[in-house]
């Protein structure tokens, strides 16, 4: 007998668990979520007094774009409280020569509360200006770039995005462009590395080093990864800063107040403390849940997982019900990319960068990287000292000064900045050496920040809460060796290749998956649980979502 | 000879709480060997402590007497051990895990080339060929080893309260005076000086507060004292203890330290603050009666073991907490 | 005063830190499998720390043996990028789980290949099998002076003056070198070897010379190993862990109530 009874149960309350929960609810099934922690959101959430008294700050997830995700509409989620606030620039570098880059968005948002956008020449002259310092050729193949994102490719990202990929053998809608000669992608990109793709857009040594590092922020893939259709697009759009910056009021944690509120006035119930032990499974038909205390949840319609690929397929259903195929491709999705020396530094004063003299607009950009001109070690050295020694050499830093936009998060007049710098896996250092990587990688990026801006003086930071990747692997599960992007993001696991075969639905009938270890992938507002969602609306019968 | 021999240990001219838990286990093995067991002490002057060793039921007392054995030298201790083993020659020797037993162990081993296993939690007799099997935990108590050895005396040192001490019984034993062929030219370890220190006898505790790694500082620990204080004024024997990790960096001193190689404690109520737990740890306190963690960390192995969980940076939970208490007490 | 000629016995283990759910026994193979990084183990990070410290002090040399049947030179390259002068490897297929006596007969075997020492410096116990038989039985081989449980080490004309830890305090003691010290962990923990100079160590093309039993002349007969006849995993020491919520005041109240309740 089942201690209790739901129409569908949600196996954890991380960020895809609550987006999929309302969507549920509102196709009027009654919805339970369980969840490990003492609180929901897995990776999206926001502590205060972080990380110094009067602070509030992210612990994980930090640049978020949910304005775009459907259920920002669907649940009226400005009402519930998610309110963004738009900066016009997004990307910007400061070089160790004193020279810097600052894109301004080309499709700034105009409608804060919609996040409705506008094409913007202005902006996009900006952008030119600023590349143009680098190379000519370089700031003219922005303006062809822009426009072929503009006419082509833009008008496919939301699809791409919230749809159900098409089966094998029937191109997505990003597969569809690269036989479009005027698309500016070509089918061999597919197979290309990081360095190929910085190398075949841009000559511009800065150019290439932002590609590079771009692709490293944007899904943890090293410059020798194959990073992928879906990653090329992200990382061009990213570093040419088409796209603005969005910063929501009040933290990361915005995000998940609104989505459970919503999902409770649809009737949600939430169980946090309530680690789930099995996927009850009888004739290969997933029946419900047990918790690890041993309650049995009965799941009248379906069992949806919000869990990794390896805790979902090796744990809860248990490698006993795996074919051997199967086993092999859950051993062969790996953990070793996105590995972060990453949090939140307070600070009295926020950083002045000599290069703002001749380029004033680097004092306030959303994400700033500080880091040397130096392609040939971002290259061949990078990655390698991080695998050998924890932390490389020279730090190409990238620093996140949201208490500009939102100055809620910091007391009066001071401000705190997000923090992120890669490392290795959690399992090739052990506990003491992580607690001394982590000292030395915040003592030694104050060093290093000094050269670009020479205020950032150990007297100026107020405290610190820099996690290193053992401390992200305990606390959440699925990041395994303390990545975020839970399992290697690039090449056969980026796009519609990423997960199992069976995608949303698993081998086991009512059994889903809507985590990040599906299509859609890692990220915050990826479309794995929408996705998921309609496929179990195709399935039941379900309304489908209204937008 | 003699089947099973321990080595007692004499405090203040009585026997130790430990020689009668060995007493209690060599009478057990003496049993299943269908043997005897007995009963040797060492140091310049033993008799009253074999007088009161004898209603304990041992076969016989070896009291092995000489000036030179006043306070423990080592060199002096397994030189007239090796000699008392040739001797007896005993089947099996037993020595308790102290600081006695931890240095005349391996040094004994070594001499009469038999093998030692240390730290036993659990001794029994291999009915097939009569040898000892010596449980020990391993890698810091993730794991329980049987070890078998060849070799006489079959040798272990032997955790402190594990075995329950030997009763009272018959008593028909004898007292029997050995001889020790030492001299000072033995000595190659000179003592200049010995340092009494105000030692924490944590195992006397009824609280412990217990800080680590998680403190971040030195000064972590001010805030624990004044925890200390607060507490003492509704428990009796509240102390202070450490994991090692706040030991290694000179933020306390050892005797505060509690785990496999600091102090075993089992207090009623142990307040672990910023410690994660490692296994060396835990082994060293998971048998209080109640367990209370503070930590950042969720997935941190003390809240595992723990009775109450507090996931709170501790400077803000223990001043909270220290006001709450006065307003209690 | 004379330079001294320090060597450290340092072993290689996994992580002593990991947590529980990192090791698990295999009890039909008689293993315990740790899921963790090799790490040297934590009281001979203790000798080599005061090794180093010896060094600054009066000169001299320090060389580091690290004893198994394959180690890893990346692990143990760190003690040379903390100041040991010379890294050793004594690697054999028959150093595999050797019993204490046997560690120890070829370790002397390394140390009397290498003939001119002061001091011999082992950690007080290793951090896997936590037998603290090795150090003394070493000494015992060598038939040299033996001190256990160091809590400081200092040269004073030809002879080491040490503060062991006793269970009422500290005793002094003083012994003629060469002799053998078992480090306890008060004498601090190793310096934290930055990047940098792990770097370099990484780098440099220095070749860490490997040992086998036969270059130590030690016989295959006189490797014994661990005499290990089972192995289980220990008891659940779990407990069901009552999570206090709230904010830090309400969590202080309610804590504060649970000590009220235990009085």
């Amino acid at each position: 007998m089942a201690d209790k009874s739901f129409d569908a149960v949600v196996i954890g309350g991380g960020h895809h668990g609550t987006i999929i929960a309302p969507y549920l609810a509102k196709a009027g099934l009654s919805v339970g979520v369980f969840e490990r922690l003492d609180h929901l959101g897995g990776g999206v959430v926001s502590y205060d007094d972080t990380p110094a008294p009067g602070f509030r700050s992210n612990f994980c997830c930090h640049s978020t774009r949910f304005y775009g995700h459907p259920s920002y509409k669907e649940f009226n989620l400005y009402d519930e409280g998610l309110e963004y606030v738009f900066p016009d620039t997004n990307e910007g570098a400061v070089f160790d020569d004193g020279s810097s880059y600052v894109a301004s968005a080309a499709f700034p948002v105009v409608n804060p509360k919609t996040g409705e956008t506008s094409f913007n020449e202005e902006n996009m002259q900006k952008t030119y200006e600023q590349i143009r310092q680098f190379s000519k050729p370089d700031a003219e193949a922005y303006l062809d770039l822009t426009e072929t994102y503009k006419e082509k490719i833009r008008p496919l990202g939301f699809k791409q995005r919230y749809s159900v990929p098409p089966p094998w053998g029937t191109p997505d809608p990003l597969e569809k462009l690269m036989s479009d000669p005027k698309s500016g992608l070509d089918p061999s990109m597919q197979f290309m590395t990081c360095r190929e793709i910085a190398y075949s857009f841009f000559e511009s040594p800065e150019l290439r080093i932002l590609m590079l590092r771009g692709f490293l922020t944007s899904c943890g893939l090293h410059p020798d990864d194959v990073p992928g259709l879906a990653y090329i697009i992200g990382d061009l759009g990213m570093v040419l800063g088409w796209e603005t910056a969005s910063i929501p009021k009040g933290c990361s944690q915005s995000i998940t107040d609104s989505l459970v509120s919503a999902g409770k006035k649809l009737g949600v119930e939430y169980f946090i403390n309530s680690e789930v032990d099995k996927v009850l499974i009888e004739n290969k038909k997933a029946k419900g849940i047990k918790l690890l205390d041993g309650t049995e949840i009965e799941a009248r319609k379906m069992v949806i997982s919000d869990n990794a690929t390896p805790q979902l397929y090796l744990r809860m259903i248990g490698e006993e019900h795996l074919s051997r195929k199967m086993k092999l491709k859950v051993d062969s999705f790996f953990f070793d990319r996105a590995q972060l020396f990453w949090g939140p530094v307070a600070v009295h004063e926020l950083p002045q960068y000599t290069a703002a003299k001749n380029n004033p607009a680097i004092s306030a950009v959303p994400r700033t990287y500080w880091q040397p001109k130096d392609l040939a070690f971002l290259e061949d050295k990078y990655i390698h000292e991080i695998f050998l020694l924890g932390m490389p050499s020279k730090f190409f830093c990238l620093t996140f000064p949201d208490t500009i936009w939102d100055p809620s998060r910091a007391p009066e007049g001071k401000h705190s900045l997000m923090i992120e710098e890669f490392t290795a896996p959690a399992r090739m250092f052990s506990r003491k050496e992580w607690r001394q990587l982590h000292d030395e990688f915040y003592d030694s990026m104050i060093d290093q920040w000094q050269k670009y801006a020479p205020n950032m003086t150990k007297d100026n930071f107020i405290g610190e809460r820099i996690a290193t990747p053992v401390e992200i692997q305990d606390t959440h599960l699925d990041m395994r060796e303390g990545g975020w992007s839970e399992g290697n993001p690039g090449g056969s696991q980026s796009g519609r290749f990423r997960g199992l075969p069976g995608g949303y639905r698993t081998f086991i009938k009512d059994l889903y998956m809507c985590s990040s270890g599906i299509v859609g992938g890692p990220g915050v507002g990826r479309g794995s649980s929408y996705n998921c969602y309609q496929v179990i609306a195709e399935d039941f019968g379900l309304p489908s979502p209204q937008y | 000879m003699s089947d099973v021999l321990i080595l007692g240990e004499v405090k203040e001219g009585s026997l130790d709480l430990k020689t009668l838990e060995l007493l209690g286990a060599g009478k057990k093995l003496a049993g299943e060997l269908g043997g005897k067991f007995s009963l040797l002490l060492m140091g310049d002057s033993v008799s009253g402590a074999a007088d009161e060793a004898l209603p304990y039921g041992p076969a016989k007392v070896y009291k092995l007497e000489h000036a030179l054995l006043q306070g423990f030298k080592a060199d002096l201790w397994v030189t007239s051990l090796e000699q008392a083993c040739q001797e007896i020659n005993p089947k099996i020797l037993l020595m308790s895990h102290s600081f006695i037993g931890m240095e005349l162990g391996p040094r004994l081993a070594c001499r009469l080339n038999s093998r030692l296993t240390t730290d036993c939690i659990d001794l029994s007799i291999d009915p097939e060929d009569g040898l000892l099997l010596r449980t020990k935990p391993v890698s810091g108590g993730n794991a329980i080893s049987v070890f078998k050895c060849q070799g006489e005396p079959q040798l272990a040192t032997v955790r402190g309260k594990v075995f329950t001490p030997v009763e009272t019984s018959d008593g028909s034993g004898e007292i029997v005076d050995i001889k020790a062929d030492i001299d000072e030219s033995i000595i190659k370890v000179a003592s200049l000086e010995v340092v009494k220190e105000d030692i924490v006898s944590l195992d006397k505790a009824n609280v412990v507060v217990s800080g680590g790694a998680g403190l971040g500082e030195e000064d972590g620990f001010e805030l624990l004292e004044e925890l200390r204080e607060a507490l003492s004024k509704s428990f009796g024997n509240v102390m202070i203890g450490c994991s090692r990790v706040a030991v290694d960096k000179g933020w306390i001193s050892s005797d505060h330290q509690v785990g496999l190689t600091g102090t075993m404690i089992s207090p009623d109520i142990y307040v672990a603050v910023g410690i994660s737990g490692a296994i060396q740890h835990l082994v060293g306190m998971v048998q209080a009666k109640k367990i209370i963690a503070i930590n950042t960390d969720p997935g941190c192995n003390m809240f595992k073991v723990a009775d109450y969980g507090v996931i709170e940076d501790y400077e803000e939970i223990i001043p909270a907490l220290i006001e709450k208490l006065e307003e209690l007490s | 005063m004379t330079e001294i000629r320090i060597i450290v016995c340092a072993k290689e283990i996994p992580d002593p830190e990991a947590p529980l759910s990192d090791v698990s026994v295999d009890a039909e193979k008689m293993e315990v499998i740790v899921d963790a990084p090799q790490v040297i183990s934590p009281f001979d990070e203790n000798a080599l720390e005061v090794a180093v410290q010896l060094k600054e002090e009066v000169g001299g040399k320090i060389s580091v043996l690290s004893l198994g049947k394959k180690v890893s030179d990346t692990v143990l390259r760190k003690t040379l990028a903390a100041g040991a002068d010379e890294l050793i490897l004594l690697e054999d297929d028959n150093f595999d789980k050797l019993d204490s006596h046997s560690t120890a007969a070829a370790l002397a075997g390394a140390i009397q290949k290498i003939g001119d020492y002061d001091l011999i410096l082992t950690g007080r116990q290793a951090g896997d099998w936590d037998s603290g038989q090795v150090g003394l039985i070493l000494g015992e081989i060598l038939e040299l002076p033996c001190i256990s449980l160091a809590r400081e080490i200092t040269i004073e004309d030809g002879s080491v003056v040490v503060k062991k830890s006793i269970p009422i305090g500290y005793e002094r003691v003083k012994a003629k070198m060469p002799a053998l010290i078992t480090v306890s962990n008060e004498v601090g923990e190793l310096r934290y070897i930055s990047r940098t100079k792990m770097l370099k160590m990484m780098r440099g093309a220095r070749s860490i010379p490997s040992w086998s039993a036969e270059d130590l002349g030690v016989t295959e007969e006189a490797l014994q190993k661990m005499g290990i006849a089972a192995l289980s995993s220990p008891p659940d020491m779990g407990r069901d862990c009552q999570l206090i919520e709230g904010t830090p005041d309400e969590q202080a109240e309610k804590l504060a109530e649970v000590f009220k309740a235990l009085r």
